[in-house]
């Protein structure tokens, strides 16, 4: 561990973080919107609105949230803030909104090259924008705790999970010159997902659920032992030969490992003494939840092929469904309710600095985001889900299940809305004070 | 040997199960056993911020040379949870359940994020600069 540089007084601005949460939810509710309108949406992995659908809710959403967390998270864990943050932050947030419009409508779009290409090529620049300072901040660390571990490997994973995605999109864009990449979508799917996703939940479960639950710590083993074995199950599973009996061996592993990980979590959460009704807890609970059924569903598919009756392209999108929006974006919206309220009373605390009689009149964290407002989103989340997932089978309309997603981004925006306004009226008071 | 992480990690611990124990029993009414359990989390708080302050700040700034850097930042953090800490004191006496709840959930995360930083960071450099770990660890016991 290095001293140099070392100052805790690092927070970035409340803009850095926010402009990404803020900007999630708006992909959410098109996201929704997708499912309103287009029809026939679940009848192929491939089918194009439904490409836009999923790259609305990982790169606009998912990705949206952990790059803004990230920001905010790297000085606290290892004392190391992005380099620039303040600067870079405004740009990666432009070029990663206007990459993943201009990347989900080329997909969606006839003739759609041009926007295919702005939307990959925007895409890296975003990406690169944020990773070079990001490594950088990574090297400073020197070797940090499990928590920057667990996230070397997820941004390791990142990477791959880009380069595979972004040759996969070229053979989209132009069919004729690049159709070698068309077999490329599996191992997108595995990084992006089952790496920087995974990885990057567990670096951040390590240190929130003992700390906020009050719940026993992940033994060292286990959390060093689940990442570096999940990272090379997937590296193994991208250089094993098709159809061999090594690729199965460490997709089983793969699988093996994320289920250890949930259950296990699963275990510590309900052995926190910390009681109290918190959604949050739910939120990782449900969350942890859908991962199991979305890795049993894969692990069924991968090793029951021949059984399911012609149910197997409707069984893929339902792992994908509970993998991303019921565990990726379970973890969010729970974490969000903490996240959001906690960095605006930071910094509220900070500018009472000049006015220390402002102090008793700061609102609480539960005055920003109320538990019932928290509690809401949880049911408007789990009914979304539930909604989604039956629609793959049952015939629930299609505008219903889109609604129920339009309605749980959007309680999400008023919720972060409400708490920005109360933000903006405590600052000025204490301003007009001090 | 038990290293100062490892010391300073289980008082933190400590704080909080008596905290947990406060909360929850706010959170079913009971403000006999709510005062009980706050007035072990407020020792516990107290006499942990006094071993950092009194013994392991100063050593640590000794060994490094560094006496306006992270621990200054910690300093002040300490202030923010005392005046957090008081006024939840005062929804204490006054049995607000709600504002007693409000005010404690901020300042779990507070303590937490702070909790953090010293774990994942200053402590492990602590160990690392200061040159007597255990004749300090039993400095901080004796507070």
């Amino acid at each position: 561990m290095k001293m140099t540089g070392l100052s805790f007084d690092n927070i970035p601005p409340l803009s850095v973080p926010f402009r990404f949460f803020f900007t999630a939810p708006l992909f959410g509710i098109l996201a929704g919107v997708l499912i309103m309108i287009v029809d026939d949406l679940w009848i192929s992995r491939w089918h194009p609105a439904l490409l836009g659908f999923t790259h609305l809710l990982t790169l606009g959403v998912m990705a949206m949230v952990m790059l803004g967390a990230l920001f905010q998270l790297m000085p606290v864990i290892s004392s190391q803030p992005v380099p620039g943050a303040r600067h870079i932050a405004p740009w990666v947030h432009l070029l990663l909104s206007a990459g993943t419009l201009s990347l989900v409508a080329g997909f969606m779009a006839p003739m759609s090259t041009v926007i295919l290409t702005a939307g990959i090529i925007l895409l890296i620049l975003g990406f690169v924008t944020f990773l070079g300072p990001l490594l950088l901040g990574l090297i400073r660390v020197g070797q940090g705790g499990d928590s920057i571990h667990s996230i070397r490997l997820a941004i390791g994973a990142l990477i791959i999970a880009l380069i595979i995605g972004g040759s996969r999109a070229l053979s989209y864009a132009f069919p004729e010159t690049w159709t070698a990449l068309a077999g490329f979508a599996n191992y997108h799917i595995g990084w992006g997902l089952g790496g920087w996703v995974v990885l990057l939940v567990m670096g951040v479960s390590f240190q929130v659920i003992p700390m906020f639950h009050v719940a026993p710590n992940f033994r060292r083993s286990v959390s060093l032992g689940l990442t570096s074995l999940l990272f090379l199950s997937l590296l193994i599973i991208s250089i094993a030969p098709a159809g061999s009996a090594l690729l199965k061996a460490a997709m089983l592993a793969a699988i093996a490992l994320i289920i250890t990980y949930s259950l296990y979590t699963l275990n510590l959460i309900r052995q926190r003494k910390r009681r109290i009704s918190d959604p949050t807890i739910h939120f990782w609970q449900l969350g942890l939840s859908a991962l199991v059924i979305a890795c049993l569903v894969l692990s069924a598919l991968l090793f029951g092929k021949d059984s399911f009756s012609g149910l197997e392209g409707k069984l893929q999108i339902l792992s994908g469904l509970l993998f991303g929006y019921g565990f990726a974006i379970s973890i969010i919206e729970g974490m969000l309710q903490k996240i959001i309220p906690f960095l605006i009373y930071m910094h509220l605390q900070r500018d009472c600095m000049k006015n220390p009689q402002a102090f008793a009149s700061l609102p609480n964290m539960k005055t920003l985001i109320p538990t019932k407002v928290s509690r809401r989103q949880f049911q408007l989340h789990l009914s979304a889900l539930v909604l989604v997932s039956a629609s793959l089978f049952l015939p629930v309309p299609a505008w219903l299940s889109g609604a129920a997603i339009v309605v749980d981004f959007s309680w999400l925006l008023y919720a972060l809305l409400k708490a920005q306004r109360v933000y903006s009226h405590t600052r000025q008071s204490i301003n007009v004070c001090a | 040997m038990t290293t100062i992480l490892d010391f300073m990690t289980e008082k933190h611990r400590a704080c909080d199960d008596a905290f947990a124990a406060a909360e929850e029993a706010v959170s079913l009414n009971e403000w006999q056993t709510a005062t009980e359990q706050w007035r072990l989390f407020s020792d516990e708080l107290k006499s942990h911020l006094e071993m950092e302050e009194l013994v392991l700040f100063p050593r640590f700034e000794e060994a490094t040379g560094n006496s306006n850097g992270p621990t200054n930042m910690m300093r002040m953090e300490h202030q923010q949870m005392l005046a957090l800490s008081h006024q939840i004191e005062s929804a204490l006496s006054a049995e607000q359940d709600e504002e007693f709840l409000g005010l404690s959930e901020t300042l779990m995360v507070l303590m937490q994020q702070h909790n953090m930083k010293e774990e994942q960071v200053l402590y492990p450099m602590a160990d690392q600069s200061i040159p007597q770990a255990g004749e300090t660890i039993e400095a901080m016991n004796k507070i």
